[in-house]
């Protein structure tokens, strides 16, 4: 009912007319001369005011006996401008040159640069745009220091990338920064990046403690666009591109494979039945001999088979907007379709944006957002394209054909076949449709004074059709059955999730004098409901996949769950002069999620500034040090996000047993409980420095911080006699601290304007304190989360003798393996390598992330290049990507160079079966890669047509660019892999690959 | 005035978004709180049947129980050097010793919880509910037997376990807990039938089997030592073998249980659904194929590569020389007619129901494809028979081709489970016959072998022992030597029931066999010689194979001979030889497992088994 009204309210917002006594007509210029469109423009001391029209003209009334205009306009400084006596003006803007006067969003409000005490990053939509990538997440990568971002995916529709502010902030609770759009928690990965304005990251606990309970992994603000006054403005931006994937191993061919199999049974002493090895070498020969024939030979290039050589992706967007001085509009509509490397995987997304601003009053106004996105996500029917580009990389040459010869699908792995699992496995579909409505009615009852009201309603569903269609399959002209050995299946599931959000505030601020004072006061509560069932039903035998065209029995479940916050905050600012700042502001949450008493945390931050340049002391070197700015704050942040009852202690469904062949519902309680567990929190101290030299040409900002997670949410195993599953205690502690810096550099030689980016950041993790408890060694006292530990090696035993004098694993050690070192001496036998030696191998999280980023334009071409790296990584290998034969793969080409007695120092050990070679692959700084990279992440080449060749066809502009993505990598890493990538996998070493793109596009406007 | 109503606007704008108080009070939706959760009939049958379901155990949609066998020298699994217990591998460190610990905690918890948050409402509780209950204390029994007989002496609940008992508890030694189970299983039995209302519902018949069965164990674990150490307490054995003995012949008269007629119907899934073959199997693990299907793994994995199985489970010779001739006589008595060029000849017919041997028939369905192959060890092609009988070769899969050598010649020695894997009418990957957990023979032989420790060998003994031999037509034994009938009852016990339940692994503990058992390698198929793949050229092995690859026994009356434990090192090299299984390193610590590492580094205050090191 409440969206309702809001609705009503907004449909009778009308335009206001005044009177007027006389006319003033003028235009506004930048400093080029060129007209700028939608500059306001108010006469001081009245109520009236007007903007610019496309051509940058405007007419004003003018009340008698006022002589003065106030003419402002984004990125420029507010000029005034005596009209005494004139009838026609001419404005020429000056722009900001400095980024300290810019106005930048903070946590429920805005804030000029110049006054922020926080640690905050910024980076306009624009920037993102620029990009040409699906994922917003993955745009925001290398713009701003100290924020993680690791694309890890190249699978459309989930190649999002994981985002981190200053490390991870949980063991067990969510660890991924809370993203606001427009103040309403939503996937930043799909939001239309074309309806990006900017995107604020809060960093510290001061600028992120006014979101309390959850912000403990920083706070991401997107704020979308708005209509300005002016004439209706369309935009058309469009971009192709082609994707390829940016690394992939090379698999080996069948004779290759069989002589490896055979070595490395040779290499294992192992005995063959008699005639088999006969057989085996007579194989060989004969594969290198003749091609393929796919009866008695197979050779099958399953990789080229499967995984295509490139995907497309493609968007349209329209903008438009505009508006009145009391109704003002900005809508968007984009469509974008991202193809797959493989049959049966793309993803389509198509977001509507619409914001309007209405003046109801003098005093109360209405802003309105509305959006809605669906997405449709094609998967196969049988596995994940993940799971499948892998089988294709490490499927055996000598299974079978892709299609065998009697036109079934070959047998491939027991039936198991990557083409046929793409392309003749059924389809998955998910689609997400999410609507989101958002009002907010401002009112100012008086000057200064700011009461606000919003309430916003999302709703995000998912749809899920699978179909698993079996394929048949044969193996040398003889029907092997159908893979899989079941009846097609249809399941269909559906979710919904929805959210409320009510949201109270009123803010009042003054200037005494000097003084300037801010107070903000709010409330806010949101509930959440999902909801969701599923069905599922098999044997189709008239291939019609609906669930009433089964015959088998069908099943369902279905489930709800709920959790709601609700909680007060406030923020108080002081300033004396622009020159000592100080703010503090807080936040007290409470949460379902939590028993009785325990429910509610109080989050304070306090910081500080000194703007050290506005000094008089400084004045003699304002010439060289611009601007400088001193900070530091101090502030408390809490965390909740681990599922929706963690103290109740449930009986779940779904234990059921079958009693005579028929389902016998069966519930069990799993899990023991905890219902004294409360908040996770986190205590962050931050000092900061932002500083601006040589008339603003260079600026730096400099910030170093250290955050204490404590009480966190941790599951320390507990006996297994015990029986249930252990559960949460508030009992860990953990620290990041870190450093972060950017450097940037502007200049303008005649009509080249270039400028330099770079920064450089570094994050450290520690668990800091564990209660005394046990646990394993991912989580170990004075390590980082997640550390890797393992052996030290040292080479291979390099003989007979070097085996049986070195420490060794086990006694399957031989010459050739893996040959370790023993870390601890204080054992019985100095010769077996136990538990004990193992050591701190490294953390999996990058460090000493840095950027360069290079801007220039000339005449009407612009260019950006983009270099993203990180300087220290360590990633542990395991699985197919290192380990041959792994489950009865394939080999890759760079696995052929392993240990032979005349070739010791090979980059494997000694070839062996798989069931032979465990001790060579336990975890080892042997597997432990250098992840270490310097990538050219994006190049921008773009050129606009000229104003004078667009004019006859009334176009406002054309440009005309070409980029690139990933385009040249510099890395150490195991060859064939990405160091970016995150590699898992039932197997080890699963990857979707992530992707080099080149990308053709045309933004137009009108 | 304009303010003051602005102003009022404004505050109520504040107000109309102020919270309720019971805004944050959300209680699980879908899920149920614990708490007065079992106090009806409805929710203690649906806590009973997530009890049962926590015994299927499973490790790869395979409950654990199949598994043991392959831990002795009857049976082998795929990879060499994983057999537990032959110093091959760390037990303290081992998957399966960890993860069966986990697994049967996780069962008696599940069984607790139901028992404990019913019992404040036991008197006002329906029969029906009561009923329920002492199911699921049958099924805590269960667990416990089998913490007991692999681990001796365990931390022992029966309620839930409290914050303390999370810090520190001693194992309670293994006869308190059999003692309090043994009287546990009587109490349950009075609340339920002989046979289920609703088959497949535990009911006395295994309420008492269970007890019998724990009591011939714990009588075996006093006579003959537990343990490494092996400490025995002959009074005590007396006790627990009275009790098993006494306890199985209420079942054999009580119960109303009978043989099937039909030895192969208790292996399918259509068989275990006639009446015979329901009288027959007392408990077994529930499979389906209706409704949402409940399917598992184990024909999966141990039917032969070319019909679609990933073979990973093998029967060993050692195994199939355990059978008689059909005459009764062993295969190296004289006069017993063994031809060692037709080894699987006039023998034992539970021979052939049990092991697939060289030149039979294999029938499988390999998705949607009925499949009859000839089982051929020696070539790289074999036959595949259509309906109507016609044959065309086909590639031999687990002779020849990528996944050969994880296929029963290379991998295995020969041999391939037949029992349990006789049938088409379901798909290999997903067949949903039971898995029998107890059936009537094995109560028989309880009982046999509980009198015969007892020295009270009678009529009783005998036509115990005759019932389980003369359902497959083999002869009866007249013998009232207690030497020669516990050498009977033993080798029925490895015959009739070999790799149902692992019992064998378990009678290997308590006979105290592991020493001997695993002295020798394992052993399988003569190896052919000659063969030339150029010419394609590939002998029979068995045509071979010459008169003196007979194994011998050991001496007359040796423990290896009276526990029928064959020898082959006078012609092994002829033999298909698994090297590194058995390499004759047993050590009597193997007796019980150890308690897993991982246990012990949450629960320092857990004692070590003798001999693992403390």
């Amino acid at each position: 009912m409440k969206k309702m009204m809001f609705f009503l309210l907004f449909c009778l917002a009308s335009v206001a007319i005044q009177a007027q006594s006389r006319q003033l007509k003028g235009s506004v210029i930048d400093p080029d001369g060129m007209p700028l469109i939608g500059a306001n423009i108010a006469v001081e001391g009245s109520k009236e005011g007007v903007s610019t029209d496309f051509d940058g003209n405007f007419q004003i009334n003018v009340p008698a006996g006022k002589n003065a205009i106030k003419v402002s306009y984004m990125g420029h400084k507010d000029m005034t401008v005596d009209i005494t006596g004139k009838n026609t003006v001419k404005v020429q803007m000056e722009t900001v040159s400095n980024q300290m006067q810019e106005v930048v969003v903070v946590g429920y409000g805005t804030q000029k640069k110049e006054t922020v005490t926080g640690a905050l990053g910024i980076v306009k939509g624009a920037e993102l745009n620029k990009r040409a990538v699906a994922s917003l997440s993955t745009a925001l990568q290398g713009q701003i220091a100290g924020v993680t971002v690791q694309q890890t995916s190249g699978e459309p529709g989930s190649d999002g990338a994981n985002i981190r502010i200053r490390g991870i902030g949980s063991v067990n609770s969510n660890t991924f920064p809370l993203v606001l759009v427009d103040g309403i928690e939503m996937d930043m990965n799909q939001v239309d990046m074309n309806t990006v304005e900017s995107v604020s990251v809060l960093k510290d606990a001061a600028s992120a403690s006014i979101y309390g309970s959850r912000a403990s992994n920083g706070v991401i603000l997107i704020t979308t666009k708005r209509g300005k006054e002016g004439k209706m403005r369309l935009a058309f931006d469009s971009y192709t591109t082609i994707q390829t994937p940016v690394n992939m191993p090379k698999v080996v061919k069948a004779a290759d494979y069989l002589q490896s199999e055979l070595n490395a049974a040779d290499n294992a002493g192992l005995q063959q039945a008699p005639g088999v090895r006969e057989a085996k070498e007579q194989m060989i020969a004969d594969q290198r001999a003749y091609k393929p024939d796919n009866w008695n030979r197979y050779d099958t290039d399953w990789k080229d088979a499967t995984i295509k050589n490139s995907a497309l992706m493609n968007s349209n967007n329209v903008t438009l907007s505009g508006g009145s001085k009391d109704l003002k509009y900005f809508g968007a509509l984009t469509s974008l379709h991202q193809g797959g490397l493989i049959a049966n995987n793309n993803f389509k997304r198509m977001n509507v944006r619409l914001n309007t601003d209405a003046n109801i009053n003098s005093w109360l106004k209405l802003n309105n957002e509305f959006s809605y996105r669906t997405s449709t996500q094609v998967t196969p029917g049988i596995s994940s394209p993940k799971a499948i580009i892998n089988k294709a990389l490490y499927m055996l040459p000598t299974l079978s054909a892709v299609k065998e010869l009697d036109g079934n699908w070959g047998y491939g792995k027991n039936g198991d076949n990557p083409v046929a699992n793409a392309e003749a496995s059924g389809q998955n579909t998910m689609i997400r449709p999410e609507i989101l409505l958002n009002a907010t009615l401002i009112a100012t009852p008086v000057k200064d004074l700011e009461i606000l009201g919003q309430y916003s309603y999302r709703k995000t569903d998912a749809r899920a059709t699978y179909i698993m269609t079996p394929y048949a399959t044969s193996l040398k002209g003889l029907f092997q059955g159908y893979y899989p050995s079941k009846d097609a299946t249809v399941s269909e599931s559906y979710t919904e999730n929805v959210r409320n959000y009510f949201r109270a505030q009123a803010s009042y601020s003054k200037k005494f004098g000097e003084h300037e004072t801010k107070l903000m006061v709010g409330t806010q509560s949101e509930n959440n409901q999902a909801r969701d069932f599923s069905a599922a039903r098999n044997s189709f035998e008239l291939e019609r996949y609906y669930l009433s065209n089964g015959t088998g029995t069908p099943t369902v479940y279905g489930g709800a769950t709920e959790w709601s916050m609700s909680s007060f905050y406030g923020r108080f600012n002081y300033n004396y002069a622009g020159k000592y700042l100080f703010e503090t502001s807080g936040r007290y949450d409470g949460s379902s999620r939590f028993s009785d008493g325990l429910k509610w945390g109080f989050f304070p931050s306090f910081s500080a500034g000194w703007v050290v340049s506005k000094e008089k002391f400084m004045e003699p070197i304002l010439d060289y040090v611009s601007d400088f700015k001193l900070r530091a704050s101090v502030g408390t942040l809490g965390n909740q996000d681990i599922g929706n009852y963690p103290y109740a202690s449930t009986i779940d469904t779904g234990y059921s047993y079958w009693i005579d062949k028929q389902l016998a519902p069966g519930v069990a309680q799993t899990t023991l409980s905890n219902p004294n567990i409360t908040w996770e929190k986190s205590r962050q101290t931050n000092f900061g420095l932002d500083a601006t030299f040589f008339k603003r040409k260079l600026s730096a900002t400099l910030d170093y911080y250290i955050k204490d997670v404590y009480d966190m949410l941790m599951v320390y195993p507990v006996p297994y006699y015990v029986g249930l599953n252990a559960t949460y205690s508030n009992a860990g502690d953990m620290r990041n601290k870190g450093w972060e810096t950017s450097l940037s550099y502007k200049n303008k030689i005649g009509e080249f304007n270039y400028s330099i980016t770079a920064a450089l950041s570094n994050n450290e993790n520690e668990i800091t304190r564990l209660y005394g408890q046990y646990s394993d060694r991912s989580i170990t006292l004075g390590y980082p989360r997640g550390g890797i530990w393992g052996y030290k090696t040292d080479g291979y035993y390099v003989d007979a003798a070097d085996v049986a004098n070195s420490p060794k694993l086990s006694s399957s050690a031989k010459p050739g393996y893996v040959k370790y070192v023993k870390m601890d001496q204080s054992g019985s036998n100095p010769n077996q390598i136990t538990e004990s030696d193992k050591v701190y191998l490294g953390d999996p999280f990058p460090h000493y992330e840095y950027s360069l980023n290079l801007t220039a334009n000339y005449k009407n071409f612009d260019l950006t290049c983009f270099f993203q790296g990180v300087g220290e990584r360590k990633v542990l290998m395991s699985g197919i990507g290192v380990k041959p034969f792994a489950n009865g793969s394939n080999l890759f080409v760079h696995q052929l160079d392993s240990w032979t007695p005349d070739h010791q120092d090979a980059a494997y050990p000694i070839l062996v079966p798989e069931a032979n070679s465990a001790d060579n692959f336990v975890t080892s700084d042997k597997w432990v890669k250098n992840g270490a990279y310097l990538r050219l992440k994006n190049v921008v080449l773009g050129y606009s047509l000229p104003k004078s060749f667009l004019e006859k066809a009334h176009i406002d502009g054309l440009r005309l660019y070409v980029s690139g993505q990933n385009l040249w990598t510099l890395s150490h890493f195991v060859s064939g892999y990405d160091p970016e990538v995150n590699y898992g996998g039932s197997l080890g070493g699963e990857f979707y690959p992530i992707m080099q793109t080149i990308t053709f596009g045309a933004n137009l406007k009108f | 005035m304009n303010l003051i109503r602005k102003t009022i606007v404004g505050l109520a704008l504040v107000i109309g978004f102020g919270s309720c108080d019971d805004y944050l009070d959300k209680e699980p939706l879908s899920d149920y709180l614990s708490s007065n959760f079992y106090n009806n009939e409805a929710a203690i049958k649906q806590g009973a049947n997530g009890a049962y379901q926590g015994l299927y155990m499973e490790t790869s949609q395979l409950p654990f129980f199949t598994l043991y066998d392959m831990y002795t020298p009857m049976g082998i699994e795929r990879a060499d050097n994983s057999s537990i217990g032959v110093n091959n591998v760390v037990l303290e460190n081992n998957f399966m010793v960890e993860s069966q610990w986990a697994n049967f905690y996780k069962g008696v918890a599940r069984a607790n919880t139901v028992l404990e948050g019913s019992a404040p409402y036991i008197n006002s509780l329906s029969d029906k509910a009561k009923q329920y209950i002492a199911e699921v204390k049958v099924i805590r029994a269960t667990h416990y037997h089998y913490l007991t007989s692999l681990y001796g002496d365990v931390p022992f609940f029966t309620k839930s376990v409290t914050a303390e008992e999370q810090k520190a508890i001693a194992r309670t030694p293994w006869t308190e807990i059999v003692d309090y189970l043994l009287n546990d299983l009587e109490e349950a039995s009075a609340q339920l039938p002989w046979q289920a209302d609703e088959f497949g519902r535990i009911d006395r018949s295994y309420a008492l089997g269970l007890k019998a069965r724990m009591a011939l164990y714990a009588g075996s674990w006093c006579k003959e030592g537990f343990g490494e150490k092996g400490v025995k307490d002959p009074a005590k054995a007396a006790v627990y073998f009275d009790i098993a003995a006494q306890t199985a012949k209420r079942i054999m008269a009580e119960s109303g249980r009978a043989l099937d007629p039909n030895f192969d119907d208790l292996f399918t899934r259509a068989g275990q659904l006639t009446p015979a073959a329901k009288k027959e199997n007392i408990f077994a693990l529930a499979y389906s194929d209706q409704a949402s299907k409940k399917t598992h793994y184990q024909s999966f994995g141990e039917m032969a590569r070319t019909v679609g199985g990933q073979s990973g489970r093998f029967p060993t010779q050692l195994l199939v020389d355990t059978y008689e001739m059909a005459n009764g006589k062993r295969i190296d008595e004289p006069g017993s007619g063994y031809d060692p060029k037709k080894p699987f000849a006039n023998r034992d017919p539970r021979l052939k129901l049990t092991i697939y041997t060289h030149q039979d028939h294999i029938i499988a369905n390999s998705g949607g494809v009925k499949q009859n192959i000839l089982m051929e060890l020696y070539k790289p092609t074999t036959l595949s028979f259509d309906a109507a009988g016609n044959s065309t070769s086909i590639s031999n899969l687990d002779y020849t081709g990528s996944v050969a050598q994880y296929g029963y010649i290379q991998s295995g020695v020969g041999y391939l489970w037949r029992k349990y894997n006789y049938f088409n009418d379901e798909i290999v990957s997903e067949p949903s016959y039971n898995i029998l957990m107890m059936r009537y023979a094995e109560i028989l032989l309880i009982y046999a072998e509980a009198k015969i420790e007892l020295n009270q060998v009678d009529g009783t003994v005998l036509s115990a022992i005759n019932e389980v031999r003369s359902r497959v037509n083999m002869p009866g034994t007249t013998s009232s030597d207690p030497v020669r009938l516990r050498q009977l009852v033993r080798r029925e016990r490895k015959v009739e029931l070999a790799r149902e339940t692992g019992l064998h692994f378990f009678d290997m503990r308590r006979w105290r066999t592991g020493a001997l058992e695993n002295a020798e390698k394992t052993y399988g198929f003569p190896l052919a010689t000659g063969v030339n793949a150029a010419t394609n050229t590939y002998p029979d092995g068995y045509t071979q194979v010459t008169a003196d690859m007979v194994p011998t026994y050991g001496g007359a009356g040796s423990d290896r001979d009276l526990n029928d434990l064959a020898l082959y090192a006078a012609f092994g090299s002829k033999l298909r030889q698994r090297d590194a299984d058995r390499p004759n390193n047993w050590k009597d610590r193997y007796y019980l497992w150890p308690i897993p590492q991982t246990e012990r580094n949450k629960a320092p205050w857990l004692s070590q088994n003798d001999g693992y090191g403390q």
